[in-house]
C-alpha cells in the first residue's frame, strides 16, 4: 500500500509539472486580458544588462505568470470563491447590496499634502488658462462626481469611503483655483446642495449616468455663458427624450468580478427633441454622424463606450452654425457623455483624449484652433492628478 | 528565481528532474554535475553579475579547506582557517556592511565615499556554509573534500542556496558522493515541498499583504487595533514565509537524496524566549552556538564573560540579518531577554501557568518582529506607541484586515500549532486498517490539494516576494 501511495504521489507531482510545462509551451498566445482590462506582459528580449542584473528573469517570470495555463478560468474560480467566502473586498471591488464600489486605500487626510497637490494642479491649469485667454477664449476646469463620492454612504463602516478626503480636496482645489484666478466649477458641490449626486451615479461603474452628464453639461454651459456673456443655447431636460436601452450593461466593476456579481442596470441615451444635423470626424477621418455607438439589436451587451464610441484621440463635431461659439472638451472618460449633449450648443465641438492624442501638445492645439471655450472635465478621484489625461499642458 | 514561480515549477524543475533521473544512478559524478550546473544556473537567474562572487567564495573555501585539513602542519592549518574566516567575512562585510558603515561614519563627519554596492543574493547563507565547511574540516569533524566541484555543489546546491537552511558540511558530506535516491524519498520530498509551497502561497503571502499595508502607513495616527493586526500579520508572515522556504528546500533536497536538518519546530508554541530560539531558524542559532558562542567560552566561563559572549552572539545575529540599526536593536532585544531568562526571571517564569509563559514569549517575539520590520528605530518607537493605544483604540482598518483575511487568519492559527503532531499521536504507530490508510494517504492527498490551491494563487496573483532573499 505504501509503495502504491508513493507511486501515486510521484506520478501526480511529476505529471503536474509535465502538464504545466506542456500547457505553457503549447497554449495559444494572448495579448490582452478582457476581464482585467489590461495588456498582458510580453515576452522579454534577452539583453546582457538584464541578464546580468537579473532583470530578464524577473520579466520572464512576470510574462509566465500573466500567461499561466488556465489563468482566466482560475481567476474566475478564485473570484467565485472569494465572493462565497464573504470577503468584503474582491478584486478591488466592494460588493454592497445596491452597488459595486471601488476599494479605496486607507490614507491619512493630510491637509498640507492635499493643499500642495491642489497648488501644483492649479499652477498647471493656470498655464492653460493663460494660453486660452491670450486670444480671448474662456477656460473652465470642471470636476464631476465619481461613483465612490456619490455613493460614499454605501461603504461598510469599516471601509474607507474617503468622503472627508474628497470634501477636503474639493475645498482645497477651489481655494487654489481662486488664488490663480482660473474659473473652477465643482459639479459635485452644486449637486450636493440639491439632493446629492447619488441619483446620477452608476451602480456598477465609476462613471455617472447620462442624466448625471446632462446635469454636469448644463452647469458647465451656464457658468461659461455667465462668465463670458456668449450667446449659445443651453438645452433643458424637456429638450431631450430619455431612451433606456434594453441591452445588458456590463459595468467595469462587474467585469472585474467576471460578471459573477451583477446589479441590474441599463444605460440610457438622451435624444434631442429637435435634432441638430452635424458631421463628425474621428482623428481627421469622417465617420457616421452619431454620438452614440448603439448595439445592433436587443441582444448583446453594451458598455460605457456607448457614449461617443469610447475614448478616441480626437473628435470634431461640426454643426455648421457659424454664429455659435466653438468648444474644446478634454479630460477623463467622463467627458464622453457630456460631449453627446454639448455639441447641440456649439458650432464646432472638439474633443481630445490626451492618452491617445500625440500629434501636438494641448497648448499648441488650443493656439492653433482657438476654441472660444475650453473645458477640462475630470472626476473627483483625479481632480488633483498632475499626470494622466488632463493633468498637464 | 523563487520556488513559488511558474519558471521554477514548469521549466526549471522538470528540466532538472529529466536531466538528473535520466542518468543511471551509477553515474553519480554526472548526476552531481547536472545538479551543480542547474544550481549555478538557478543562482545566475538572480543576476549573472553575482555568480563570480559565489564562485570566488567557493574557491576560497575549497583552497582553505585543503590547507586546514588534518595532516598538514599546524601553522598551515591555522592559516587556512583564518584565511577562510577573514576572506569570507571580508567579502560579506564589503557587500553587506560597507554601505552601512560608511553611512554611519558620514553621520559622524568622517567622509567616506563608496561606489554603489549591490548585495548578492544569499551571500549570508553561502558565506556561513563555506565557513562551516572549513571549520569542520579544521576541527576534523568532516573530511576534506579534494574535488572542487563537490565543494561547489555543497555551497551552491540550489535548494538551500539563497535562503537556507544553513546546511553543515558534515550533514551532507557523505551524501554528496554516496546518497541513495528512491521512490519513497522522492515522494516524501515532493510532499514536503508542496507543504512548503502551500504555506508560502496561501498563508505567508496573504499575511504579507496585511503587514505591508499596515507598515506602509505612518504609525503616528495608527489605531492600536491596526498596529496589533500589522504586528500579528508580520509575525505570521515571517514564520510561514521562512519555514515554507525551509520546507521546500528540505523537500527538494530529499527528492535528490539529500537530508537537510529541520530548521523550524513550531516556534510560536514556545514557553520562553530561550525555547523559541531552539525552535526558530535552528540552523542559524546552532551555527552561532557552535562556531561563535562555544569557541568564545560559552557558559563555562565567569557569569560576566558568559554575558559578554551572549552579547557578542546576539550583536552578530542581529547584524547577520541586515545592516541597519533596527537589526542591531533586534539582536539587543533578544540578548536582554535571553540574559534575563538565564539570570533573572527564568526560574520564576517556569513556575507560571503555561498560558502565561506562552503569552510572554509570543509578546516578546512580536515586539522583536516590529523592530525587525520597521524601516528605522524611530518608526519602531512610534509603532510601539500606536500598539499602546496612543493613536486611538481601533478603527475600521482592524475590522477590514480581520474580515478580509479571515480564512488565512484561521488557517495560520491552526498551522502554527503542532496540530499535525497531535493528530499523528492519536493514531496507532504501526497502524493497520483505516489508521494505516489515513497515515499513508492523508499527507499525500493533503499535499496534492495544497498544490492545486497554490497553483490557483500562483496563476492569479502577482504578490510573491520571499522575505529572506535579502539576507
Amino acid at each position: 500500500m505504501n509503495r502504491i501511495a508513493h507511486w501515486f504521489m510521484a506520478v501526480c507531482f511529476v505529471g503536474f509539472l509535465a502538464a504545466g510545462l506542456a500547457a505553457s509551451l503549447l497554449r495559444s498566445p494572448q495579448d490582452f486580458s478582457y476581464w482585467e482590462n489590461r495588456m498582458l506582459a510580453s515576452l522579454p528580449e534577452p539583453a546582457s544588462q538584464s541578464i546580468g542584473d537579473g532583470g530578464y528573469f524577473t520579466q520572464l517570470e512576470r510574462y509566465l505568470a500573466d500567461h499561466a495555463p488556465l489563468r482566466s478560468t482560475l481567476l474566475r474560480f478564485k473570484t467565485r470563491w472569494d465572493l462565497a467566502a464573504g470577503r468584503p473586498v474582491v478584486n478591488d471591488v466592494v460588493p454592497t447590496a445596491d452597488s459595486l464600489l471601488p476599494f479605496l486605500p486607507y490614507m491619512a487626510d493630510d491637509q498640507a499634502d492635499i493643499d500642495r497637490w491642489a497648488g501644483l494642479m492649479a499652477d498647471n491649469l493656470a498655464d492653460i488658462n493663460a494660453a486660452v485667454t491670450e486670444y480671448g477664449g474662456y477656460f473652465c476646469y470642471a470636476v464631476v462626481p465619481c461613483q465612490s463620492v456619490s455613493r460614499a454612504d454605501e461603504y461598510p463602516w469599516f471601509l474607507n469611503s474617503q468622503a472627508r478626503r474628497s470634501w477636503m480636496k474639493g475645498a482645497a482645489m477651489a481655494r487654489a483655483m481662486e488664488e490663480q484666478g482660473v474659473p473652477f466649477l465643482d459639479v459635485e458641490a452644486i449637486l450636493a446642495r440639491s439632493g446629492g449626486s447619488k441619483q446620477y451615479a452608476s451602480r456598477v461603474d465609476n462613471h455617472y449616468t447620462i442624466e448625471g452628464a446632462f446635469e454636469a453639461c448644463r452647469l458647465i454651459l451656464e457658468k461659461a455663458a455667465a462668465d463670458t456673456g456668449l450667446d449659445f443655447p443651453i438645452l433643458e431636460a424637456d429638450d431631450f427624450q430619455l431612451e433606456t436601452l434594453p441591452n445588458d450593461y456590463i459595468g467595469s466593476r462587474e467585469r472585474k468580478l467576471f460578471n459573477l456579481e451583477r446589479r441590474d442596470e441599463r444605460l440610457s441615451i438622451l435624444l434631442p427633441v429637435e435634432p441638430v444635423p452635424f458631421s463628425r470626424a474621428d482623428n481627421g477621418i469622417p465617420v457616421e454622424s452619431s454620438v452614440y455607438r448603439l448595439p445592433g439589436g436587443r441582444d448583446g451587451a453594451v458598455d460605457y463606450s456607448l457614449y461617443m464610441g469610447g475614448d478616441i484621440a480626437r473628435t470634431v463635431i461640426d454643426t455648421g452654425r457659424d454664429s455659435l461659439p466653438s468648444v474644446l472638451i478634454y479630460g477623463d472618460s467622463f467627458t464622453n457623455p457630456v460631449e453627446c449633449l454639448a455639441y447641440l450648443s456649439f458650432d464646432q465641438t472638439h474633443s481630445l483624449d490626451l492618452r491617445h492624442y500625440h500629434e501636438m501638445g494641448l497648448v499648441d492645439y488650443i493656439r492653433q484652433f482657438q476654441p472660444d471655450i475650453v473645458v477640462c472635465v475630470r472626476d473627483y478621484d483625479f481632480m488633483m492628478a498632475t499626470d494622466g489625461n488632463g493633468g498637464g499642458s | 528565481m523563487v520556488f513559488s514561480s511558474i519558471l521554477f515549477l514548469f521549466f526549471f524543475l522538470p528540466a532538472l528532474l529529466l536531466c538528473y533521473f535520466c542518468l543511471p544512478r551509477r553515474f553519480r559524478a554526472w548526476r552531481n554535475g547536472v545538479l551543480l550546473a542547474f544550481s549555478l544556473f538557478f543562482y545566475a537567474c538572480g543576476g549573472l553579475y553575482y555568480l563570480p562572487v559565489l564562485l570566488c567564495s567557493t574557491a576560497v573555501n575549497y583552497l582553505c579547506g585543503l590547507l586546514a585539513a588534518p595532516g598538514r602542519p599546524n601553522a598551515a592549518r591555522r592559516a587556512g582557517l583564518w584565511a577562510a574566516v577573514l576572506l569570507g567575512l571580508g567579502m560579506l562585510g564589503w557587500f553587506k556592511y560597507a554601505g552601512f558603515l560608511a553611512a554611519n561614519l558620514n553621520r559622524l563627519g568622517v567622509r567616506l565615499n563608496l561606489p554603489p554596492i549591490v548585495l548578492p543574493i544569499g551571500i549570508s547563507f553561502f558565506t556561513f556554509q563555506g565557513l562551516s565547511y572549513v571549520i569542520d574540516v579544521y576541527r576534523g569533524d568532516a573530511p576534506c573534500q579534494r574535488n572542487p566541484f563537490y565543494v561547489a555543489l555543497y555551497v551552491a546546491l540550489f535548494p538551500q542556496l539563497v535562503a537556507g537552511p544553513i546546511v553543515r558540511y558534515s550533514t551532507v558530506a557523505r551524501e554528496i558522493t554516496g546518497r541513495e535516491e528512491s521512490l519513497s524519498e522522492f515522494s516524501q520530498g515532493a510532499a514536503r515541498f508542496l507543504f512548503g509551497l502551500g504555506k508560502k502561497m496561501l498563508l505567508a503571502n496573504a499575511m504579507g499583504e496585511v503587514a505591508d499595508a499596515v507598515f506602509a502607513q505612518s504609525p503616528a495616527a495608527m489605531a492600536a487595533g491596526t498596529a496589533w493586526a500589522g504586528a500579528a500579520a508580520y509575525t505570521l508572515q515571517i514564520y510561514f514565509d521562512f519555514s515554507a522556504y525551509s520546507d521546500m528546500a528540505i523537500g527538494l533536497g530529499r527528492m535528490f537524496g539529500f537530508h537537510f536538518l529541520e530548521n523550524f519546530n513550531y516556534p510560536y508554541v514556545s514557553q520562553s524566549v530561550t525555547e523559541f530560539w531552539r525552535r526558530w531558524h535552528i540552523s542559524l542559532s546552532t551555527w552561532f552556538r557552535d562556531y561563535v558562542y562555544i569557541p568564545l567560552g560559552g557558559s563555562r566561563r565567569s557569569p560576566v564573560r558568559n554575558i559578554l559572549n551572549l552579547a557578542a552572539v546576539w550583536l552578530l545575529t542581529g547584524l547577520w540579518h541586515g545592516a541597519a540599526w533596527t537589526f542591531v536593536l533586534w539582536g539587543a532585544w533578544f540578548f536582554l531577554l535571553l540574559a534575563g531568562e538565564k539570570l533573572l526571571w527564568g526560574r520564576g517564569l517556569a513556575r507560571l501557568p503555561r498560558v502565561f509563559r506562552r503569552g510572554y514569549t509570543l509578546l516578546a517575539v512580536m515586539i522583536s518582529w516590529v523592530l525587525f520590520r520597521s524601516p528605522s528605530a524611530a518608526y519602531a518607537g512610534a509603532y510601539f506607541q500606536a500598539m499602546l493605544g496612543l493613536g486611538g483604540a481601533s478603527d475600521g482598518q482592524t475590522a477590514y484586515y480581520l474580515l478580509q483575511y479571515w480564512p488565512e487568519w484561521a488557517a495560520c492559527l491552526i498551522a502554527s500549532l503542532p496540530v499535525k503532531n497531535w493528530l499523528q499521536s492519536k493514531l496507532p504507530e504501526e497502524g493497520t486498517g483505516p489508521a494505516s490508510l489515513v497515515q499513508i494517504w492523508c499527507p499525500k492527498l493533503a499535499a496534492l490539494a495544497l498544490l492545486a490551491l497554490s497553483y490557483l494563487k500562483l496563476a492569479t496573483g502577482s504578490f510573491n516576494p520571499f522575505i529572506y532573499f535579502q539576507f
